[in-house]
């Protein structure tokens, strides 16, 4: 690590960094109908070193982890630089990083090493939870997976940042589709695409129960073939955990990733609605909403000791009481803003990737109102759980949802289902018509997977918690 | 979000490359097949392995600006063997040492030996005696950041100079890709190839909402990326005049060709592979509901066309080919794969993904066959209703159906009496993608390679004029 910092350290060189990792290594075991369709490991290694110099940024990676290759590696970043300064006329903006333990170690606790466990076991888990899906002939496709990450890393950076962390992250779900009438009907436990993840052992796994709520996942499939279509209309829509939290990704998660809202991200995953002087002073919702980053939540699958610049993971503020007061920042990001501190949100996807803003657990908190007490204030509306899909466009304003499940609510009782719901809104006004979210009971810190941003394309793991929320006058319509 | 794919790691090289000032030589098919060949030495199952040898430079543009420029090698090879019962397991590695691939057939063992017998098993096919055939290839996928950052630089200047304080952001993307595939069964083939992906965001900051536009350009020579049209058709698509609004509803659409590009991403090639068929959501599994198509268009799997990103083989080995999709309102077969090939009595269509990448096999370079007419053309047939010169975040509402949502971006415009009357304002769709391709009424001649950014998929598309296309919403600009 020494030597890529030192090599990279020329003439010129503000600020350089190396990322080591070795391993770097996932196994993905997915059963459907019965057959494995992937029982797949990869494992990757090497190292990627980027240089600022006083206008631009390089990066270069490689595996060749040599004395040579790794020097090799440390030049290219550095003229990678050197060509980016070609086009820039004034110094990158960035933070100095002293405060909070910069060196030392981490791991994840882990109570049983996931890639320990016997393949056996792991599998006949997903075998039992994938037939128990299949309740009927409808249900036409059974799927239950799981999945198991290990980024073993060391850093190290010019200014004295010097870490070696192992995170081990777990997860896994199931789903029936149903197909009949016309119709095909997903359900999935304990929510849509790959289930749910977080940052621990095999225990993660197994404390899904994957097994017990497969019957009433394929029932509910089922079911779901028959149901009426969703009403169209403006309505109260009480939102599940799951599906607020994505709500809370889409529209605070990457709306509040600063390099978005400076422009950095605009040729691809796009900008933001917010600028820079909205920070203290934008309505982002109503009262109800606060939404905080934290890197230091015990288990979460965007926690982590300290991020790809060497900056510790920390817990902040981004929405207080419905008014923006914070953005997800890298030490660049956070310069071009003028703040005096990153707030260490800058990580990469392995080695071969240079660090980007990515959120933390970004989450909702909880407010004081029991589930039934939340319902109670419905006279007329639906409940939805359970993404199906999502589409919000590169501004994050203009979203629309599709939820898996549709119940209506009348008079604060949950009534029959209905199909294909759907859900629009403009992100501002939509969070402006949160009238209230349930207690810490029905809060529950999900974990993403597959968040991607970047380019090359990067999926980084992350953390978006939310209790059920109930919102006002939402526009709801069926897809038939 | 996106699925996982290919591994983005590097592996130690122990294929001996030669050296030139202390960089080795890009790796070839040939230094592909010897790792395999070391792979198949210690392999005592049924297997076939993939080698991959990249290297990619990416240059991104953000704030007109060389932003996050960055040099990738990497090798990997991934493994997948059949225990007996079909039993299959699959892993990859980027430790390309005799130790390194010794564990990489334990683990891909150890996963097959618990894997649960295969119904209908799949073998390996033998090496035919057909070569594969060339590709074109240019050495300039090898050069370094020099010349496309002058290139980008001077697309920057020409927007900047057109709409000054335009921002202006893009990426470009230059690969050099070696795939070799080998199996137990004799086969040994592979292929080199470049791939060159450019786009460019025109933003018009100047304006109440900020006006955009954009270009796009794929192709297997970095060389000849036309840079100058880039910038010229990111600023021709880029709004001059404030946008007004159009009220949700169903218009007549003209589809750009990155339009028609999202309209047939994901779910419609998804749509067409076996898997879709397989669980029953394919359109193809109903072939009665399916609405008809009109015969202007023709739709075919061209893998071997040098108008876009050609590749001769697929993951397993098995030779690409030409094969008709979609023709006289007739939808062919779905895509396969070796394994499911063999599930359904068929032969492989070479559409294999490699087995670390879910989804089955689908087609990755659909063609569309282009119109006659131009642009005025195009125009003209659409008369009134809404150009599209992109869609953004195309999602899955219904797969059988085939019905996604999504929003327009960077140049959306009211066309009245055949002509651009004015911007308007981005809108959101909920639209089946099967009764846009009902109810096309016109192909334009021209026709475009549009690509991801790593040549996964490399679609050849051209301008489409369609009937009621559904806007649930506007947005504010």
């Amino acid at each position: 690590m020494a030597l890529a910092v030192d090599t990279a350290r020329r003439p010129g060189v503000r600020f350089a960094d190396a990322r080591l990792l070795w391993p770097r290594a996932s196994e993905r075991l997915v059963v459907r109908n019965g057959q494995a369709e992937t029982l797949s490991r990869q494992e990757d290694r090497g190292i990627g070193i980027r240089v600022l110099r006083r206008n631009g940024w390089g990066f270069a990676a490689t595996s060749q982890v040599t004395r040579d290759a790794i020097r090799s590696c440390a030049h290219k970043a550095e003229r990678l630089a050197r060509l980016a300064e070609r086009t820039r006329p004034s110094p990158v903006p960035w933070v100095e990083e002293a405060r909070g333990p910069r060196n030392g170690r981490y791991a994840t606790p882990v109570r049983e090493d996931p890639f320990a466990v016997p393949v056996q076991r792991k599998l006949d888990l997903l075998r039992e939870a994938e037939r128990a899906l299949h309740v009927s002939s409808r249900v036409k496709s059974g799927r239950a997976s799981a999945s198991a990450f290990l980024d073993r890393k060391w850093y190290a950076s010019s200014d004295g940042a010097s870490y070696e962390s192992t995170l081990v992250h777990v997860g896994g779900g199931i789903e029936a589709t149903a197909v009949g009438e016309g119709e095909v009907q997903r359900r999935s436990y304990p929510t849509s695409f790959g289930g749910d993840f977080a940052q621990g052992g095999f225990e993660i796994l197994a404390g899904l129960d994957l097994v017990s709520h497969a019957a009433e996942c394929g029932r509910l499939a089922q079911r779901l073939l028959t149901a009426p279509s969703c009403p169209k209309g403006r309505m109260d829509a009480v939102l599940s955990s799951d599906q607020l939290a994505l709500q809370v990704h889409e529209s605070v998660g990457h709306a509040t990733e600063l390099d978005r809202v400076l422009g950095y991200e605009a040729g691809y995953a796009g900008t933001s609605f917010l600028s820079p002087p909205d920070r203290g002073s934008f309505r982002y919702g109503s009262d109800a909403m606060t939404v905080e980053a934290d890197a230091t939540v015990p288990g979460g699958l965007g926690s982590f000791p300290w991020d790809d610049e060497g900056v510790p993971g920390q817990r902040y503020p981004l929405v207080r009481e419905g008014r923006l007061v914070g953005f997800l920042t890298s030490r660049s990001s956070a310069g071009e803003l003028g703040l005096s501190r990153s707030g260490g949100t800058a990580r990469a996807e392995g080695w071969a990737r240079t660090p980007l803003v990515r959120m933390t657990n970004v989450s909702l908190r909880p407010g004081s109102r029991s589930v039934p007490d939340l319902l109670s204030e419905v006279r007329q509306g639906i409940y939805l759980e359970t993404n199906r899909s999502w589409s919000i466009d590169d501004r994050r304003l203009n979203f629309q949802f599709g939820t898996e499940v549709g119940r209506l609510i009348r008079h604060g009782e949950m009534q029959g289902y209905v199909r294909n719901p759907l859900y629009s809104g403009i992100t501002p006004e939509f969070w402006g018509s949160l009238e209230a979210t349930a207690d810490a009971s029905s809060w529950h810190l999900w974990g993403i997977p597959n968040c991607g941003k970047g380019q090359p394309g990067q999926v980084a793991r992350v953390g978006n918690g939310a209790p059920w929320g109930l919102f006002r006058k939402v526009q709801v319509g069926g897809g038939g | 979000m996106r699925a996982p794919g290919r591994p983005t790691g590097s592996g130690a090289p122990t294929t001996g490359p030669g050296r030139r000032g202390g960089e080795p030589d890009p790796p070839s098919v040939r230094d592909g097949l010897q790792c395999l060949e070391r792979l198949l030495a210690i392999l005592p199952l049924p297997g076939d392995a993939r080698y991959y040898g990249e290297r990619w430079l990416t240059l991104r543009a953000a704030n007109s600006q060389l932003y996050q420029p960055q040099l990738e090698r990497y090798e990997a090879v991934s493994l997948r063997l059949v225990e007996e019962g079909g039993r299959v397991g699959s892993s990859t590695t980027t430790d390309l040492s005799e130790p390194g691939l010794t564990a990489l057939v334990q683990e891909a063992r150890t996963l097959a030996r618990w894997a649960p017998r295969s119904r209908v098993p799949f073998s390996f096919p033998k090496d035919p005696s057909s070569p594969l055939p060339p590709l074109p290839f240019s050495p300039a996928v090898l050069t370094d950041g020099t010349r496309p950052t002058e290139a980008l630089r001077r697309a920057i200047h020409t927007v900047s100079n057109v709409l000054p304080g335009a921002r202006v952001s893009g990426a470009f993307h230059q690969g050099y890709q070696v795939l070799a595939v080998a199996n137990s069964s004799g086969l040994r083939r592979g292929y080199r190839r470049g791939v060159a992906q450019a786009s460019l965001l025109c933003e018009d900051l100047s304006r109440d909402p900020p006006a955009s536009g954009w270009a796009e350009r794929a192709g297997w020579d970095p060389g000849a990326v036309d840079w100058d049209g880039l910038g010229q058709e990111a600023l021709a698509s880029t709004p001059r005049a404030a946008a007004g609004s159009v009220p949700p509803g169903s218009y007549r659409v003209l589809l750009a060709p990155s339009a028609v590009r999202e309209l047939l991403g994901s779910l419609f090639l998804s749509s067409l592979g076996a898997h879709a068929v397989e669980e029953g959501w394919s359109f193809l599994c109903e072939p009665a509901r399916i609405p008809e198509i009109p015969s202007l268009l023709e739709m075919k799997e061209d893998p071997l066309s040098p108008a876009g990103l050609p590749e001769p083989m697929d993951a397993e080995g098995t030779a690409r080919r030409r094969r008709v999709l979609l023709r006289d309102g007739v939808f062919s077969g779905p895509c396969h794969d070796l394994a499911s090939a063999a599930r359904t009595s068929a032969r492989s269509t070479g559409n294999a993904l490699p087995p670390e990448m879910p989804g089955g096999p689908i087609p990755t370079h659909l063609s569309l066959r282009p119109g006659k007419a131009d642009r005025q053309g195009l125009l003209t047939t659409l008369g009134r209703g809404v150009l599209v010169t992109r869609f953004w975040y195309v999602r899955t509402v219904h797969p059988g159906r085939t019905e996604i949502t999504g929003m327009t971006r960077d140049g959306t415009y009211w066309v009245e009496n055949g002509s651009i009357a004015y911007p308007v304002r981005n809108l959101r769709f909920t639209q089946s993608v099967l009764a846009t391709l009902a109810q096309v009424e016109a192909v334009g001649k021209e026709s475009r390679a549009v690509a991801d950014e790593r040549g996964l998929t490399c679609l050849r598309v051209s301008p489409l004029v369609s009937g009621d296309f559904h806007f649930t919403s506007g947005t504010s600009y």
